[in-house]
């Protein structure tokens, strides 16, 4: 299937993305993998599976907190936002993101064209 | 970033509730993907797909809630719990021995906890000290304190916040009925300043203590009495407080109680009464009376000692009597500060740390007995744990099950341990007057012990558990597996480490065996010393006449005479007699200068001091002391009261030499009458069976005059002791007198509590109770130690022996005799125990030091006893490797060769 040609999600970067998605407001479980997937314009697919031990990996280091909450299509589902302590994290984790990645490129030198 | 409080929260969100929210992500990608177009069927199956494995995400979930390690442990002690019963050979034997030597500990910890480490329970105890004097005199090396002393230091000292004074003194409260019909009781007494509460830190339960003028001789008679008198003779009434009481025959107003924990000076003390000092008419040489100080924050005890030292020769300047400035420099007398702890506890504290040390040597004993076990047992399973570690078993998981198999005996052995150590305290608690082992009521499993008992415990079980632990990382799979195969004999290094256990084993047993050797020959030679007295069929009792019943020498003669004779009349008794202080007894001890006359006093010499006790005609042949000289006194008369005395044999010797002592001529005072000596009896070893014989004047119940006053002068015309001890001596030693003779008393004086009823065999056992104490803990965990050590001995032999079954097989088969076999594996058995009995011997010379000052008559090498520990160690050795050598040989060699292993 097509998943085997998208690029596997770096180890800790599923976390720097759900803190990301959650930055613009409560969502449930199910959002946030589609909004990953949406706003990667399809690039990165979450591994639904492995969404939620993640999420509650960050709700027990306080980064995120959760309740049971009503969606927009009346289902139930558990609702996630950041806590302050999780915001902070992830202006850290971002910088060391980018830390990260201008390292990468440097590495790499220029993007070659038609990859 | 990790906080507490999360573990909580995250307790309490439950798997269930993460299913759920699985449950509603599905639900909401079926609804999305329907409304992305999908059939209803279809979105379900795809948003399952989507999802992946529901189970693998729960589990992940699961094991990131619960911490891994408690399950895993839980689960391991399960395993363990399962294992062990399954070996209930393996796990009794290691839990028995762990027991004994846990409780051994724990027992004896909470003895040295209780008396010697817990602070007095006192305000700021460290501040509270002990003040008395050391001095150079023959017959006596310190005194406590006189009535001049105390005040002078009390008044005068720069170092103080505060001195009291006291002094014990039974008495005899009455208890029912009044006037002559009075019954009385004798009970532990403490005679007190006013200060000594005070200083102590300690307020009265209900009441007050005594008034600052309430301790002078002329002051109404109060009492202060302890809780427990309260509790169990006047049921508590808190309207006791103003009401008198009747001791010694005075009606005594009670102004207070004192709680329990003021064990002052020492857990019997029932009640306090005021001292009694009159800073008018002071008797500056007796010194009767203790002193106890707080010493002010930031003095030292040698601070404190200079202080009073500088003070001491201005004593007589404000108290003139027979204490001179002249007396105190020709003595030496030197103020002597300890801290009050120390006075306390007194020596018992180098018994109890033997005591400890040998419970210490048990449990390292039994320790590295089970984990020798363990190695046994990690050898049994090796084929089973090679064979997991290879199918990917992580060494952490292996260890862990040691590890839970270890702290779960060490656990079972830690409780039994605890139960053991109770059993034994309480045992200890029952028989307390016997070994007189000072605070012993504040010894118990108290908070601390259960915590040491604890650690013990722990450090018990991971000091086993390590070991085969560790060794479980060492052989490598193949090695193991084909170590196992035919055609080698099995890896001998395995043994390696049982045998370094065994050979410890050995040394510390043999290190026991010898202390307990020691303190055998010590007994025994304490036993063997004659104590000049005959104590078989011979019994005592004491009675103290009150003052106020018996206020004349002639009323308490009358009632000595009469209640002799009586008992002499009685069938079954041979003789009876009066005697002030018993031989092997401290009560009512008395010790004064004697003046002899053939040997006067050079200028600014001090005269010896010596014992004086009041006797009757029958005392000496009651105890069964001989005469070497002359006779015993004639019947108390006061009319005649005749200056005649009698001296020990030792007594004589020092002045007479081998002379005749019988005429000669001494007076217990400087210008007082002098005595003539009527006889000399043989040697008493009075003082303590490990101590030189007394030296002791015997004077005649009824003297004249009577005992020196505070001046110098004669006392009253006659005179008499009232705190008597009588000695009757039955026919033969099965003939109980007690009952009839005890009738005797209470028929002429039944007001007169008859108290300390002891046979003079109860008494000798009881001056030799502390050795004999030592002697049976440390023969208890010698004994332990080399049955622990002979077990463990016997399992390495017989592991040996197995492992070695094909090599030997081999030789039989090859035809070597029986007797070879065996003297193959007993010679590799000698060499261990050998080993193991070198190492004791070093040990015990070096450790047996500090059982020196606890020896009678024994050197801490006495070569004689090293030898017998080692014989008997070799012995048990021999015993314990002979049966599996002889198993050995014995092997029928086709099954040792035909067996597959």
């Amino acid at each position: 299937m097509s998943t085997q040609s998208r690029p596997q999600i770096l180890q800790g970067t599923l976390d720097l993305l759900i803190l990301r998605t959650l930055a613009a407001g409560r969502e449930h479980g199910q959002g946030i993998a589609r909004s990953i997937q949406s706003t990667s314009r399809d690039t990165i697919l979450v591994d639904h599976g492995s969404l939620y031990p993640a999420l509650q990996r960050l709700e027990d280091r306080g980064w995120i907190r959760a309740e049971w909450g009503v969606s927009d299509n009346n289902r139930r589902a558990r609702f996630y936002e950041l806590t302050p302590s999780g915001r902070k994290r992830l202006v850290h984790e971002t910088r060391e993101w980018w830390a990260l990645a201008d390292a990468i490129a440097l590495i790499l030198g220029p993007q070659p064209s038609g990859t | 970033m990790w906080n507490p409080l999360h573990f909580l929260r995250r307790r309490r969100r439950n798997d269930a509730d993460f299913s759920s929210e699985i449950s509603a992500h599905l639900a909401l990608e079926t609804d999305r993907l329907i409304a992305e177009g999908l059939p209803p069927a279809d979105a379900a199956f795809e948003a399952h797909r989507r999802f992946g494995n529901v189970r693998l995400a729960q589990e992940s979930f699961h094991s990131r809630r619960t911490i891994p390690l408690i399950e895993g442990t839980a689960r391991h002690i399960r395993r363990a719990a399962r294992r062990l019963v399954r070996a209930p050979v393996f796990s009794g034997t290691a839990a028995l021995t762990l027991m004994l030597g846990i409780g051994a500990t724990t027992a004896v910890f909470s003895l040295v906890d209780g008396v010697l480490l817990r602070p007095l329970p006192f305000r700021d105890p460290a501040q509270l000290v002990d003040v008395s004097h050391s001095l150079v005199v023959h017959g006596i090396s310190h005194v406590d304190q006189s009535d001049a002393t105390y005040l002078y230091y009390r008044e005068a000292n720069h170092v103080f916040s505060g001195v009291g004074a006291y002094r014990t003194s039974a008495v005899n409260l009455s208890t029912t009925g009044t006037g002559d019909r009075a019954r009385a009781e004798r009970v532990e007494a403490a005679r007190a300043s006013a200060s000594l509460f005070s200083v102590l830190g300690i307020a009265p339960l209900m009441g007050r203590t005594f008034r600052e003028n309430e301790d002078r001789p002329s002051a109404p008679p109060v009492v202060i009495l302890g809780e427990h008198l309260w509790n169990t003779q006047y049921a508590s009434d808190p309207g006791i407080i103003g009401r008198t009481v009747m001791i010694d025959g005075v009606q005594h107003e009670v102004v207070g109680i004192m709680p329990a924990r003021f064990a002052f000076p020492d857990s019997r003390t029932a009640l306090w009464i005021p001292i009694g000092i009159d800073p008018a008419q002071t008797r500056s040489a007796a010194f009767d009376f203790h002193a106890v100080a707080r010493m002010r924050p930031g003095v030292t005890l040698d601070a404190a000692a200079r202080d009073l030292q500088a003070l001491l020769p201005h004593v007589p300047e404000a108290f003139p009597g027979r204490l001179t400035a002249d007396a105190i420099a020709i003595t030496h007398m030197r103020v002597d500060v300890r801290s009050l702890r120390d006075t306390i506890v007194g020596n018992i504290g180098r018994t109890l740390w033997v005591v400890f040390g040998a419970a210490a040597f048990l449990l390292l004993v039994s320790c590295a007995n089970v984990a020798n076990l363990f190695l046994v047992r990690a050898e049994e399973r090796q084929h089973e744990l090679v064979v997991r570690r290879a199918l990917g078993a992580s060494r952490g998981v292996i260890v862990a099950e040691f590890l839970s198999e270890a702290v779960l005996l060490a656990l079972l052995g830690g409780v039994l341990g605890v139960a053991l150590a109770a059993a034994g305290l309480g045992a200890l608690h029952s028989m307390q007057s016997g070994i007189a082992i000072p605070r012993l009521a504040t010894a118990g499993l108290n908070g601390v012990v259960l915590a040491v008992a604890i650690g013990v415990t722990l450090l018990a079980a991971l000091v086993m558990s390590l070991v085969p632990a560790l060794r479980s990382y060492g052989p490598q799979v193949a090695s193991v597996l084909m170590q196992n195969g035919r055609g080698t004999t099995a890896g001998r290094n395995r043994l390696r480490a049982r045998r370094l256990f065994v050979v410890v084993q050995m040394a510390l047993a043999l290190v026991l065996v010898t202390g307990a050797g020691l303190m055998a020959r010590s007994f025994q030679s304490l036993r063997s010393v004659a104590p000049g007295f005959d104590p078989d069929a011979a019994y005592t009792f004491r009675v103290a006449l009150p003052d106020e019943a018996y206020p004349t020498t002639n009323a308490t003669v009358t009632l000595v005479t009469r209640a002799l004779d009586a008992m002499t009349a009685l069938p079954g008794v041979q003789s009876a007699g009066i005697l002030t202080k018993l031989p092997l007894d401290n009560e009512a001890r008395r010790d004064t200068a004697v003046f002899v006359e053939d040997r006067p006093l050079a200028m600014r010499e001090m005269p010896d001091i010596h014992q004086v006790a009041y006797a009757t005609p029958g005392t000496f042949s009651a105890l069964g002391i001989p005469f070497l000289q002359g006779h015993t006194f004639e019947q108390p008369d006061v009319a005649r009261a005749p200056l005649d005395v009698i001296v020990t044999h030792a007594l004589a010797a020092r002045y007479w030499s081998d002379a005749q002592a019988v005429g000669r001529r001494l007076r217990l005072s400087q210008d007082g009458p002098w005595f003539t000596v009527i006889g000399v009896t043989g040697d008493v070893r009075g003082t303590g069976l490990d101590q030189p014989p007394d030296e002791t004047v015997y004077l005649p119940l009824v003297t004249a005059p009577g005992p020196a006053t505070a001046n110098g002068g004669a006392g009253a015309t006659h005179w008499a002791p009232r705190d008597l001890a009588f000695v009757v001596r039955s026919a033969s030693p099965s003939h109980d007198i007690t009952i009839p003779v005890e009738r005797v008393l209470q028929t002429l004086a039944p007001s007169v509590p008859v108290y300390a009823v002891h046979t003079m065999r109860e008494v000798l056992a009881r001056s030799t109770a502390r050795t004999s104490f030592t002697l049976v803990l440390l023969e208890i965990a010698s004994i332990a130690a080399l049955l622990i050590g002979a077990v463990g001995l016997y399992g390495v032999v017989s592991c040996m022996v197995s492992l070695r079954a094909r090599e030997m097989a081999v030789r039989t088969a090859l035809g070597a005799p029986p007797r070879a076999l065996r003297r193959l594996v007993f010679t590799q058995a000698v060499t261990v125990a050998a080993l193991g009995i070198v190492l004791g011997v070093g040990a015990a010379l070096v450790l047996m030091r500090f059982l020196a000052a606890l020896l009678f008559n024994v050197a801490p090498n006495d070569p004689p006893t090293m030898l017998a520990a080692v014989v008997v160690m070799a012995m048990v050795a021999a015993a314990a490797s002979w049966f599996p050598a002889r198993r050995a040989a014995a092997a029928d060699p086709a099954v040792a060769l035909r067996a597959d292993m």
